[in-house]
């Protein structure tokens, strides 16, 4: 089976994957007890039966749930996630302003993790049960042991109101530094786009702390994998014959150690991917980082169905996208995967 | 390979040099640089989660109690000192007809708008119709009102439904803000009475400031902070600082954490025990004054528990709390009114409130004959201004189950408690009011009636109190004006369906860099008093 084909058929499963998701979120979110009208209207306004009435027609919750489902899932397709009740805005909208601070949080959790992890990694497998092994794993086994919310507040207490070499848990940027232009809506990224060096390095520092801890969780697990795939691959018989053939280290390493120690690597990564935006949550409401986490938080707060669906959704679609494409690359990566041997 | 990776490198490096160079020809954060810019910057924290809009028609939040006045005034305003007196503001002057049914204010003729464009009365109708007619959750501030008539340019004439003695008083709310009838007209602001359908203002709104206040919106990055800067032309004096950050901290101790370390001015959510233990700090200081916030308990006539129908059972409940100890675990000190009217309301301050008498509870409920009981007691799982419900009921579940009345706490989340509340079906549970105008009347009406959203809730407010909430809006007379909200005070405290608990303190912990910062009724902070520390 060729890669493509390949590729088409996983993206294709991914479809009702993705459908069942819809359907289960739908009706999870609109048997959640609670009234979303009550945070909109307020304690006074929400006691007039008229108001509420009014507010019901224009929200379309006066209509049967099939009818509502059957309505949201034409908006969907068209790309309209419907309006939140809380923030009275698309969700869209609303998910296309918050994502990018989680983005960039996200792919620098990742960046700092995967570096790391498989450096820490690989130096344990080469010094196998020797100190450096030994400290990596209880690196690793900390990392990944520890609550992020906790590891959060710990990690503020010392580098923040301790050593003073962290800004505090205050979003992006200090508040004295204006934020730069948008362009991506990722503020490391926008900087250096509109050559703002002050928010550059603003917003470079801001990152760090929260990125770590995050990334902590991942960290762990990446340099365990990455760690016992490359033992497994320091004992196969392929590496015997490389160096038989008198192939000096670095070249085996390169291109015997490393691509085949990376498969199972790789598959840990993306089923982690899940795992850091639930990680996201916590972690943005303790730095009070502006993304996707918080929005869900509030959203689940003022009961907003719209806003959790459209939260929802956007997680499991990037799972199970995700999924897809790490499953692609596992089987362009060893093909025995997809000659389904 | 290796040659492509030092290229990268060396590429990476170049960027970064030539970024860190670039500083002086970017102008977004030159301001920024200054030591002289951070003094007038003023940086706020505190939670901002309930921030949905900064349409004033729309909703009801604490933050926007805070923001709204920075870029909007009132017809007229609170004094500060004294919430009772009103205080003339966007009208220099105002008249009452004899039966109490037509108030008409004068406008001043010197307030513009960010536009440019001058304030008329035509604004004035134009942003308090469409609050009424959009029927968001600031509507029934415009309750009263039947219609309006411009007269002039700077005259505007309010007709009302029935006398209201409290109209200037309630026209205090920051949610009745003037905006630029010409600007939100074109921006999709409808005023008439298809604007529930029709208004689609919002999203400018959101975006742009079109009042008549200090300062105008700079940016708003929803979830992260809202930035406003101060504008030329204000009709008032200018403020101190020409720049107000207001950051969203969720939490009490990361807010400390901030303003401890100099990153923020104030950090406006501290509870009780957060501030104790900054009382020995050096860098800031604790602001803690009383608030006329009210935490209140609620009975009501449910299938589940009829024995609170009978008077001496809710006497009962309102004798056996221990409101001594509930205010001493809160700091202390703290006041107690005798009804759902804080101290500090007309008439609060003469009504002695219920003591604890756990004898007196056990024989009014021997007397009643309802034996020993369990009630199910839904709350908000929150903690308003410093007051953790769970906290609160736990104490009270141990003060009632002295007397053989069980609870069994269920702490829900808000939307949920407050739907069970709407439909009357919480026997027991607690509530929390912060006013938005100062006169008793903002009581009476919802507490005290059979008619109001709270009588009509629990379904046990005293009949008599309709008639007497129609005399007191009828009496212009202050001292005799006084004398009914006594006697409405009293009957509200011998009813015994809504018991106040604690009217808990405002805290605020602040940086010594700045100086005078005081709770302000209205707004929870008194903004534009507050100045440079010398």
């Amino acid at each position: 089976m060729g890669i493509l084909i390949f590729a088409l058929r996983r993206f294709l499963l991914a479809i009702p994957t993705l459908l069942g998701l819809l359907i289960v979120t739908f009706i999870l979110a609109n048997f959640m007890p609670g009234d979303p009208l009550a945070r909109l209207l307020g304690d006074v306004g929400g006691s007039n039966p008229e108001t509420v009435a009014a507010y019901r027609a224009q929200w379309g919750l006066d209509r049967p749930l099939w009818e509502q489902f059957f309505i949201y899932v034409g908006n969907l397709l068209q790309g309209d996630l419907g309006q939140s009740t809380f923030t009275r805005r698309g969700v869209m909208e609303d998910l296309l302003s918050f994502l990018p601070a989680t983005v960039e949080l996200g792919v620098a959790a990742i960046l700092f993790a995967g570096i790391i992890g498989l450096a820490l990694g690989s130096l344990a497998a080469l010094f196998h049960n020797k100190w450096p092994d030994f400290l990596v794993r209880a690196i690793a086994l900390l990392a990944s042991g520890v609550p992020v919310f906790w590891l959060g507040l710990i990690a503020l207490q010392v580098f923040y109101l301790q050593l003073g070499w962290s800004p505090g848990p205050e979003g992006r940027l200090s508040s004295r530094v204006n934020p730069p232009p948008r362009i991506t809506g990722a503020y490391t990224v926008d900087s250096i786009l509109s050559a703002d060096s002050v928010a550059f390095w603003d917003s470079l520092a801001h990152i760090v702390l929260p990125a770590a801890v995050l990334g902590a969780f991942f960290l762990g697990l990446v340099s365990r994998m990455m760690r016992a795939s490359m033992l497994d691959v320091l004992k196969a018989p392929y590496l015997m014959t490389a160096r038989s053939k008198g192939l000096n280290t670095r070249t085996i390493a390169q291109f015997h150690v490393l691509p085949n120690a990376l498969i199972p690597t790789i598959t840990v990564v993306g089923l982690a991917i899940g795992g850091l935006l639930a990680g996201a949550v916590l972690t943005e409401t303790v730095f009070s980082w502006p993304g996707i986490g918080r929005y869900a938080v509030d959203a689940a707060k003022a009961l907003d169905y719209q806003a959790i669906l459209g939260v929802t959704l956007l997680i499991g679609f990037v799972y199970v996208i995700t999924n897809a494409i790490i499953d692609v690359v596992y089987a362009a990566l060893d093909p025995r995967i997809r000659l389904g041997s | 390979m290796k040659k492509q990776i030092q290229v990268s490198i060396a590429l990476a490096c170049a960027a970064l040099v030539a970024l860190s160079g670039c500083a002086t020809s970017n102008n977004n954060n030159a301001a920024n640089d200054g030591a002289a810019s951070a003094d007038t910057n003023l940086v706020i924290g505190m939670a901002l989660g309930d921030l949905a809009t900064l349409d004033p028609a729309r909703v009801l939040a604490d933050a926007m109690q805070l923001v709204i006045p920075l870029y909007s005034d009132t017809l007229v305003d609170v004094n500060q000192d004294d919430p009772r007196q009103i205080e003339p503001a966007l009208a220099s002057s105002w008249d009452v007809s004899d039966d109490l049914k037509t108030y008409t204010f004068h406008l001043r003729d010197d307030v513009t708008f960010p536009s440019g464009n001058k304030l008329t009365a035509d604004d004035v109708e134009f942003s308090l119709l469409r609050i009424k007619n959009v029927q968001g959750a600031s509507a029934f501030k415009m309750g009263m009102v039947e219609s309006i008539d411009v007269i002039d340019p700077t005259t505007i004439q309010f007709n009302l439904v029935g006398a209201d003695s409290s109209f200037p008083s309630r026209m205090t709310a920051p949610y009745l803000a003037i905006l630029d009838s010409k600007v939100l007209a074109e921006n999709g602001g409808v005023s008439d009475e298809t604007a529930v359908d029709t208004d689609t203002a919002q999203a400018f709104l959101d975006a742009t400031t079109i009042g008549t206040g200090a300062y105008e919106l700079s940016k708003w990055n929803r979830n992260e902070d809202i930035i406003f800067t101060a504008r030329e032309g204000y009709w008032g004096d200018a403020p101190t600082f020409t720049k107000v950050t207001i950051r969203n901290i969720q939490s009490a101790s990361t807010q400390r954490q901030l303003v401890e370390r100099g990153d923020i001015d104030i950090a406006m959510d501290i509870d009780p025990d957060t501030a104790a233990s900054l009382k020995d700090s050096t860098g800031v200081s604790v602001g803690s004054e009383q608030s006329y916030n009210l935490n209140y308990i609620a009975m009501s006539d449910t299938p589940a528990n009829p024995q609170f129908k009978d008077l001496r059972v809710r006497q009962a409940v309102q004798a056996a709390i221990d409101y001594e100890g509930i205010s001493a675990a809160l700091g202390g000190n703290a006041p107690r009114p005798a009804a759902v009217v804080p101290i500090g309301f007309l008439g609060a301050d003469q009504v002695d409130p219920i003591e604890t008498d756990v004898a007196r509870a056990k024989a009014l409920l021997a007397e009643a004959g309802v034996g020993e009981f369990a009630v199910d007691v839904t709350f908000a799982n929150v903690i308003w201004y410093g007051v953790s419900q769970q906290a609160l009921w736990e104490k009270i579940k141990a003060d009632l189950s002295q007397v053989g009345i069980t609870l069994n706490l269920k702490p829900v989340e808000y939307a949920n408690w407050i739907e069970g509340y709407r439909a009357s079906s919480l026997p027991l549970t607690s509530g929390l009011w912060a006013p938005e105008d100062f006169d008793s009347s903002s009581y009476f009406d919802p507490f005290g009636r059979e008619d109001g959203i709270y009588g009509k809730r629990t379904k046990m407010v005293f009949p008599i109190g309709q008639e007497l909430y129609e005399k007191y809006l009828s009496e212009i007379d202050p001292s005799e004006r006084e004398a009914i909200a006594v006697e409405f005070i009293t009957e509200m405290r011998d009813h015994a369906t809504l018991i106040p608990i604690i009217q808990p303190k405002k805290i605020f912990v602040y940086s010594n860099r700045i100086d005078n910062v005081k709770y302000s009724p209205d707004m929870q902070l008194r903004m534009f008093d507050i100045t440079l520390a010398k």
